[in-house]
């Protein structure tokens, strides 16, 4: 046999056996149980912290505004206008969902707009009472849509 | 010079087909033995067989007519997955076609504040806004061609990104055909749309479904017959985008104008 045989054979057997080494530190726990992935990331991910609470939680306390509140009754969760307020419910006193007061924020749904569709209830806000706040007459959380005080 | 070529006799050749053939099918035992028991995978298509595995196929389809582009979905997805300012894992578009025939595609900040009134209403023939986010593809591009499994099919049916594992090589980001991923520069990673895997796997809806004060948004489990997304899709004309592309992209749309597709 040539010498140079043996000398090779045993760089390869080396490197061989390195790389099955570092395969084992390299690849991570649970990686290929459930196909080409960490089969332990999915369960990680789904504790992340969640920041909407969902209509159902608000109405366990709020039932007289959820069963009253035309908007909610068509559909619009509490948390379209009031934002994210898990942390409300976590602890109702430290956290305060916000209460949109602005004419632009009416207006982010029901000012009229290219696009939007004809029979959605909206206003001209240029026109319709300018500069002046839209609860001075209409109260949002009454059973008509849009009623006026 | 004597003849170059080699005679060889019958038996030899029989002996040498013998011995080649042992030889292929030595390797390709071996190689089925090594494959299955170092990595142990499963194999991808088996997986997306959810009569096997009995689980859920979550998907969300769209109501094209129902959208007034107010935004507050890409708002809630932002606040409700920290997404970085300038990110979206959903946006929504309008698309405006002008009498003159042109059409002017839109998307101020992914909608998230709204749109403008800026158009002139006298030159408009039709316009309407078109929510987007992940398609949650059966046969995803995306996934396809993560060199290190970051990415996959999760088996309820969502394409997700292992922030742990991603390499950020940004491959992802390039073979998604509708521009829902992309680079986040604060995790140092791939992102997307994650159907609110946190919540919906919690038994909530997802941000932008709960949000959506017209109903635009229908989410669901397909593989639940009376589930509202599977209803929708059966009682409504639904398309998908990109349909020529095969990805198997599962957001349903009803009302997707030819601009769209």
């Amino acid at each position: 046999m040539a010498p140079q045989i043996p000398r090779l054979a045993l760089v390869f057997g080396i490197l061989t056996i390195a790389f099955f080494v570092v395969r084992t530190q390299a690849v991570p726990k649970s990686f290929g149980e459930k196909g080409f992935y960490r089969a332990d990331f999915p369960a990680e991910l789904a504790e992340l912290q969640m920041s909407h609470a969902g209509s159902q939680a608000c109405a366990e306390c709020h039932s007289d505004k959820s069963e009253t509140t035309a908007h909610f009754i068509n559909g619009v969760a509490c948390e379209s206008c009031h934002g994210p307020s898990l942390k409300h419910v976590e602890s109702f006193d430290e956290f305060k969902p916000h209460i949109p007061d602005k004419r632009a924020e009416c207006g982010r749904c029901h000012a009229m707009i290219v696009g939007r569709r004809a029979d959605f209830p909206q206003q001209d806000m240029k026109e319709h009472n300018p500069g002046q706040l839209c609860m001075s007459c209409h109260v949002v959380h009454d059973t008509a849509t849009g009623g006026e005080e | 010079m004597s003849e170059v070529k080699r005679k060889i006799t019958r038996e030899e050749f029989l002996w040498t087909a013998v011995k080649s053939t042992a030889l292929v099918a030595l390797g390709a035992a071996g190689y089925g033995v090594f494959n299955k028991a170092s990595t142990g995978l499963v194999r991808k298509r088996d997986l997306l067989d959810r009569k096997k595995t009995g689980k859920q196929n979550f998907s969300m389809a769209i109501d094209i007519e129902k959208c007034i582009g107010c935004g507050l979905c890409v708002e809630a997805c932002s606040k409700e997955n920290n997404v970085p300012a300038d990110h979206y894992r959903t946006w929504i578009e309008r698309y405006v076609i002008k009498k003159d025939g042109t059409v002017l595609i839109e998307s101020p900040q992914g909608g998230m504040h709204g749109f403008s009134d800026d158009v002139h209403e006298e030159d408009v023939e039709r316009a309407f806004f078109v929510p987007k986010l992940c398609n949650q593809c059966e046969h995803s591009p995306c996934t396809q061609v993560c060199p290190v499994g970051a990415t996959f099919n999760s088996e309820e049916g969502v394409v997700l990104v292992d922030y742990d594992y991603c390499i950020g090589c940004r491959y992802c980001i390039q073979a998604c055909p509708y521009g829902s991923r992309f680079w986040n520069p604060v995790k140092k990673t791939a992102d997307k749309c994650t159907l609110c895997y946190h919540r919906i796997m919690n038994g909530q809806l997802p941000a932008c479904v709960e949000v959506c004060p017209t109903g635009a948004r229908i989410f669901g489990d397909l593989s639940d017959p009376e589930s509202p997304v599977s209803k929708f899709t059966k009682e409504n004309q639904t398309m998908a985008l990109k349909p020529h592309l095969q990805t198997g992209a599962k957001v349903a749309y009803k009302g997707l104008s030819k601009e769209v597709v």
